[in-house]
């Protein structure tokens, strides 16, 4: 009796100890996010937040599908982008995740004739969905804008 | 006799004979003139070369006629420029005349909605206005790094083969500053052909090839060179002359007194992109700078 109950309690308490090995990811709210990305990750073009009616334009997108979208762009000399779509439900989140993917995956073949260094930044971008947020950072420095974006998603 | 009395008598003495001198020289009749001989109509000389030194002095004794009223010097009329007509119709397009292809500056600024029915296609200088001037309404179709041999390729085309728009701006030639004006007009002209052939009532406005900073004019064997980017310009407004389609001049506006690109206006990292704000100056040009039916009359 003891020795079972002494077991559970092992067991017990080896469960709890690796239910913490996830580490907590941070809250996340859109303009703090970019704030962070736009000090922290090295960004080559000079970025700035786009008026809001081109947003839809851009990428495709039905207005409808968000309830906020911030998109910051560069001057066109690089494919340097970083957006956070608010969507309106959960379809509406699966929409945008579709239409970012289709924006990067072109931006990958336009710039490809850049050159290397500008196809690099594309591959290695992040197009993720956390919750009714969906999320791109297309950053030449793809390492340092995936560990700020690691702490979130 | 005192002497005072000699002197007084000599100068009585002295008086009396030039008053009696003077006497006998009036009373001497003057000698007859002698009458001329009857002489031949006179041979006409050659008119003589006039003296430039020649000077007129009036006669003392002569009566002085009426001293003639001072006329005005007529002001001279400013002479008034010639007027060149600006656009002309060719069919359903409006054309360039004899002011040349590049669109003037019109009296009146063109609200945004003017360009409800515009394209723009090009490279991407198209992406960064597409992004940055303001000009939502604007249809604008782009690849990065497209030119005059990619263009009709590369680009999406399919707005124009199915929509229908008033004005299309062509915006090529960042891409391809070295291969020459011959290559490039050749070229362009294929990518006018085609456009006209889909749109055949819309104006075709060609955008001047934007410049760049001078230290990328600097950069060994670049062929970015203030020369080479003129020499397309000015070809393309050449080409845009004999293909009846205008040409917008932003280049002028967004370079200083060398023309070079403004640092102002340049993306510091490769000194050919522009900031946003070279993009909203590329709008507000557009606007103050348009083709429409008022071209004819201005």
């Amino acid at each position: 009796m003891k020795r079972t109950v002494a077991m559970i309690l092992v067991i017990a308490c080896t469960a709890a100890l690796f239910a913490g090995c996830g580490g907590k990811k941070k809250d996340f709210e859109p303009q703090s996010f970019i704030d962070e990305l736009l000090a922290g990750a090295n960004f080559k073009d000079s970025l700035n937040r786009l008026d809001d009616p081109v947003v839809p334009i851009l990428y495709d997108i039905d207005e409808a599908d968000y309830s906020e979208a911030i998109v910051y762009c560069g001057t066109a000399a690089t494919a340097e982008e970083i957006a956070v779509f608010t969507a309106a439900d959960s379809a509406a989140a699966e929409r945008l995740l579709a239409a970012a993917q289709k924006r990067v995956d072109k931006l990958i073949e336009s710039y490809k004739s850049y050159g290397p260094a500008a196809a690099m930044s594309l591959e290695n971008s992040v197009v993720t969905r956390s919750g009714d947020y969906v999320v791109v950072v297309v950053c030449s420095d793809s390492e340092s804008a995936g560990k700020i974006c690691e702490k979130y998603f | 006799m005192t002497d005072l009395k000699r002197g007084a008598a000599v100068s009585l003495l002295i008086c009396y004979l030039i008053t009696v001198c003077g006497c006998t020289l009036r009373r001497t009749p003057p000698e007859p003139e002698p009458t001329p001989a009857p002489t031949a109509a006179p041979t006409p000389s050659p008119e003589p070369t006039p003296s430039p030194a020649v000077t007129f002095t009036p006669d003392p004794t002569a009566t002085p006629g009426p001293t003639p009223e001072p006329t005005e010097e007529p002001t001279p009329e400013p002479t008034a420029e010639p007027v060149m007509s600006k656009a002309r119709r060719s069919g359903a397009l409006i054309v360039p005349d004899e002011y040349g292809p590049v669109i003037p500056l019109r009296y009146e600024p063109a609200p945004d909605s003017f360009f409800d029915s515009a394209c723009m296609i090009g490279n991407s200088m198209v992406q960064g206005f597409q992004l940055w001037a303001g000009l939502h309404n604007v249809t604008c179709l782009s690849e990065t790094g497209a030119t005059v041999y990619s263009a009709l390729k590369k680009i999406d085309l399919r707005p124009v083969r199915n929509n229908r728009y008033s004005n299309i701006y062509l915006m090529l030639g960042l891409n391809e500053v070295g291969i020459g004006p011959e290559e490039f007009t050749e070229n362009y002209a294929k990518i006018i052909d085609y456009i006209r052939a889909c749109q055949p009532e819309a104006n075709i406005i060609a955008v001047s090839v934007t410049p760049v900073v001078r230290w990328v004019t600097q950069q060994p064997y670049t062929s970015y060179t203030l020369e080479n980017i003129n020499e397309l310009n000015a070809a393309l407004r050449e080409l845009c002359a004999g293909k009846e389609c205008w040409y917008l001049d932003i280049a002028s506006e967004l370079s200083d007194e060398e023309g070079y690109l403004l640092e102002l206006y340049a993306y510091r990292g490769d000194g050919k992109h522009m900031e946003a704000n070279g993009y909203e100056l590329w709008a507000d040009i557009m606007r103050t700078h348009y083709v429409d039916e008022g071209l004819l009359s201005e």
